[in-house]
């Protein structure tokens, strides 16, 4: 198997991705009315997962998945009905495969106990929940049915062999093929259609994906895919598969023992049985299953293994098709025109092709190369503004139209590093489920705005400051049930966690309804910690207390959350990030954070000003206003000058002096023919005083650390349309500059923590 | 100027050293370290910084420390012209711009060719230097340009 490791990263990234697929679905599913497509998807992970392993030899997950699949078909088949326990179950189940996982990715022992023991609890758990429900077929039955299936199959579809080469006519063929079954309504399930034509999309287009299959597809494209592109799959065709899940099962036989993929057989054989007969019945019979087993199978009419494939086409969708039939004429039947699903087929041919995976490393570099374009095109610009006579309007015409396609360039460049911000959220119901069956409370976690975009580097960042917040209002925030009942609350409570972007900014908000922060306990702990309090002792400032290290109000420690040690990491990574945490909260009613954060953290909008020469780049989110000082607003307060502006006193931070490196202070110098921008943070209010405003620009963050050193007050540096170099003001590390010391009640108001 | 940095052509088991001058006195640093060499150009200041460090620049999209080896050891004038050079030293992976008076040649160097350095006599403590070697009729002072770029005495590097 030595050249398939090549591919062994490949299937770690699909198996993580159809582990969390699998998650999902089950904290999704509802026991009460359970939706058989979502089984069906979580299904198709187990399995997809169970075929991969098996190939590259991944024993341990191999044997795990091949169990949880039988419950999950059990279930799908409406012949268990999974309980909260069972989803349990499998969700633990989850986790000893991300483990193993794991450990195989890292070239670790595998812990067999755990493996073991997780696949005998699901054993046992299967026994129970389906004993006497569910006739399992002796195993010489099924090779018997397997044994005679080869014969039938070979017979039923022979016909289909000699279906023409080319891949146009095959497409013509298919769907005329299609076209007589439309005038019969068939029942069926929608479901089945699109992975149907999901299938007959990914065979021929990506032999690169080998066993990984897709989220959409079902049990036997993970076969398809591999069967034209593996050589090695031929010899296995050969040997003659009887399964859908040929593939994957003859590997685990191989592999492990004997038994694993008996019950799949006779599912399979059985169905195939069936439906060949209703085939031979009557051709207007034929479900889109079937016929896509034809599709498959003149797709690979110029494979050697034709026949094959096409006993094993058959063999999955039959199956499928019972469940799906039964299952949808208990809803309301539907019936499903053909064209509509031929067009499907071009869709999803192109979703399909629209996706790869890229190395991050890749992307940052293009990231870095437009930086770099769009530096050169501003140096262009100034150039272009020097060109006379002739040329330079016409010059001055195709710099604007490079400077419209840099722009475009730019944002297309960002965009590729921008994820929904679902790739975070996506991990919390989880650890909601976790935390209130830990806990006895019952918490629901609405998740809004889970599309909205956020730069990759943001959302690795981002994550853990999240998780911890959500355990906090889990924790603290959310009553307990009999709690909130007194308090005439309903029972269940609610953790909101929302995302919205807001100009230049995500707002990620985790909003609970649960007790409030306690004002009182909160001022008592800081007194008691000795932290200094806050004047005036507004609430803002109060729930701000509550992120000062080592703080924490719970009463008793729990494992979940409550050594205060968190709440001041949260704000410091969010800080780090350029971001900020607000809090509003109401005694009774709830707390809400507010996480402030900028959409990138590649580039800036920014104002460039000018002070002794030298140009600065302040942010624009900052930004409250820019004003040229009045000479009565101008006031001098113990031999400080402060400005009186928006009905507020702002201390000032002189730029040219303490930046730009002259001597002299504002003290004693003449404003009025300064520029004063009135900036604000989280923490504070102040005015930069700076000679002129340059203009506003969208600037390329570069690291001013990456060859010197942090500098104070400075966030980083970016390159001119010159050329030069501009140094980028760290609005919140100015603060330490401010002249005044009268300005602290007015800036320092929510400094406390 | 960039043709200076090719005369590398033996292949003697030695070690490549790049002179430069620096007042009247000649030094030398291992030529591994030298990334390229370029004319002065305008720096952008940085504030509250000593002021042998020039300012940085944008090397190809690098924000690169510019310092100035005559300010920091009271060497020859700090003077900027167009015949000023910058030396630009990959050191630690990071990039840094070393001003001199003008770069003179490259010598081959074998390790018994380089006598230890005196306690005194030299603009540079003597941690910073590999030893004394003789060229012609003068001596070269060689420099351990990784220990000085990197030292909390020029405090370009935070100390980890």
């Amino acid at each position: 198997m030595d050249n398939l490791s090549q591919f062994n990263e490949a299937f770690f990234e699909e198996a993580q991705e159809h582990l969390e697929t699998m998650e999902t679905m089950l904290l999704d599913y509802d026991v009460d009315y359970p939706d058989i497509e979502d089984l069906n998807s979580v299904f198709r992970a187990a399995h997809s997962i169970k075929g991969g392993s098996a190939i590259f030899g991944f024993n341990a997950m191999t044997g795990l998945t091949h169990v949880m699949e039988n419950m999950l078909d059990q279930a799908r088949n409406e012949e268990l009905a999974l309980t909260n326990e069972l989803i349990t179950v499998l969700l633990e189940t989850v986790d000893v495969l991300k483990d193993i996982l794991h450990s195989y990715r890292n070239d670790e022992e595998i812990d067999w106990d755990t493996v073991e023991t997780s696949k005998a609890r699901l054993e046992s758990e299967l026994e129970e929940a389906s004993s006497g429900v569910i006739e399992n077929p002796s195993e010489s039955q099924l090779q018997e049915q397997g044994d005679t299936l080869t014969e039938v199959e070979d017979e039923g579809f022979g016909f289909f062999d000699d279906e023409p080469v080319a891949e146009k006519s095959e497409d013509d063929q298919g769907f005329g093929f299609f076209d007589d079954p439309i005038d019969t309504p068939i029942v069926n399930d929608p479901e089945e259609d699109e992975q149907g034509f999901g299938f007959f999309d990914d065979a021929p287009a990506a032999p690169a994906k080998q066993e990984s299959s897709d989220e959409d597809e079902i049990e036997g494209f993970g076969f398809f895919d591999d069967a034209p592109a593996a050589p090695m799959k031929q010899e296995i065709s050969d040997e003659g598969e009887i399964e859908g899940f040929g593939l994957f099962d003859h590997e685990t036989e191989e592999n492990s023992p004997k038994t694993v993929s008996s019950e799949e057989a006779s599912d399979d054989s059985q169905s195939e049985e069936d439906s060949h007969q209703n085939i031979s019945k009557e051709s207007s019979g034929l479900s889109d299953n079937e016929g896509y087993g034809f599709f498959d199978e003149s797709m690979k009419a110029r494979q050697e293994q034709d026949k094959i494939d096409n006993r094993k086409g058959y063999g999955i969708y039959p199956k499928d098709e019972n469940v799906a039939v039964s299952n949808a004429s208990a809803k309301s039947p539907k019936a499903k025109p053909k064209n509509t699903a031929a067009t499907k087929t071009s869709e999803s041919k192109s979703s399909e092709a629209t996706s790869i995976r890229v190395e991050t490393v890749k992307i940052d570099k293009l990231v870095n190369l437009v930086g770099e374009l769009v530096i050169t095109q501003s140096m262009l610009n100034l150039i272009g503004n020097e060109v006379q006579e002739s040329v330079a309007e016409k010059m001055m015409g195709a710099l604007a139209e490079l400077e419209r396609n840099t722009r475009e360039i730019q944002e297309a460049v960002m965009s590729v590093r921008m994820l929904p911000i679902s790739f975070v959220f996506n991990r919390f119901p989880r650890l909601v489920r976790d935390l209130s069956t830990k806990m006895n409370k019952q918490i629901e976690l609405v998740i809004e705005g889970a599309s909205t975009e956020i730069d990759k580097n943001l959302v690795e960042k981002i994550s853990d400051p999240l998780t911890h917040l959500i355990r906090n209002s889990a924790d603290h925030g959310i009553e307990t049930p009999d709690v909130r009942k007194a308090a005439g609350k309903s029972e269940k409570g609610t953790v909101r966690l929302s995302a919205v972007q807001k100009g230049g900014e995500i707002v990620i908000s985790i909003l609970d309804d649960g007790a409030g922060l306690n004002r009182e306990r909160i001022i008592a702990k800081a007194e008691e910690k000795g932290i200094d309090l806050p004047e005036p002792l507004t609430d803002e400032a109060v729930w701000q207390l509550i992120f000062a290290p080592g703080f924490s109000t719970a009463a008793e420690i729990t494992d979940v959350s409550g050594r205060g040690v968190g709440m001041d990491v949260v704000r410091r990574n969010i800080e780090s990030l350029g971001g900020r945490v607000d809090i509003q909260s109401a005694q009774g009613i709830g707390t809400e954070f507010i996480i402030s954060l900028p959409l990138t953290l590649a580039i800036l909008d920014g104002m460039c000003v000018e002070a002794e020469k030298q140009i600065f780049v302040v942010p624009l989110v900052n930004i409250v206003e820019s004003i040229q000082p009045m000479s009565d607003q101008i006031r001098v307060i113990k031999g400080s000058k402060i400005l009186w502006a928006r009905e507020e006193y702002w201390p000032l931070v002189d730029i040219g002096k303490v930046l730009g490196g002259r001597a002299q202070s504002i003290d004693t110098m003449d404003l009025s023919e300064s520029i004063i921008v009135l900036v604000e943070t989280a923490k504070s209010r102040f005015g930069l005083v700076v000679d002129t405003l340059v203009g506003q620009q969208q600037v390329v963050i570069k690291s001013l650390e990456r060859h010197y050193r942090r500098v104070d007050g400075v966030a980083g540096a970016t390159i001119m349309g010159d050329g030069g170099v501009a140094l980028i003001l760290d609005v919140d590390s100015l603060t330490q500059f401010i002249s005044s010391d009268l300005g602290g009640a007015s800036y320092a108001v929510r400094a406390a923590g | 100027m960039p043709s200076e940095q090719q005369g590398n052509a033996s292949t003697m088991p030695t070690r490549e050293f790049l002179t430069f001058v620096l007042g009247d006195e000649t030094y030398a640093l291992d030529i591994m370290t030298v990334k390229e060499i370029r004319g002065y150009e305008a720096t952008t200041k940085i504030a509250n910084a000593p002021d042998f460090i020039k300012g940085v620049i944008n090397l190809r999209g690098d924000i690169v420390p510019i310092i100035d080896l005559r300010i920091k050891f009271g060497i020859g004038e700090p003077t900027y012209n167009e015949w000023t050079i910058v030396i630009m030293l990959n050191i630690q992976e990071r990039i840094v711009g070393i001003v001199v008076d003008g770069v003179s040649d490259v010598m081959n160097l074998e390790d018994e060719e380089i006598k230890p350095a005196p306690e005194f006599g030299v603009a540079f403590d003597s941690k910073y230097l590999h030893g004394l070697a003789a060229l012609d009729d003068h001596m070269v002072i060689i420099v351990d340009i990784e220990e000085l770029i990197s030292s909390d005495e020029l405090g370009i590097f935070e100390s980890a």
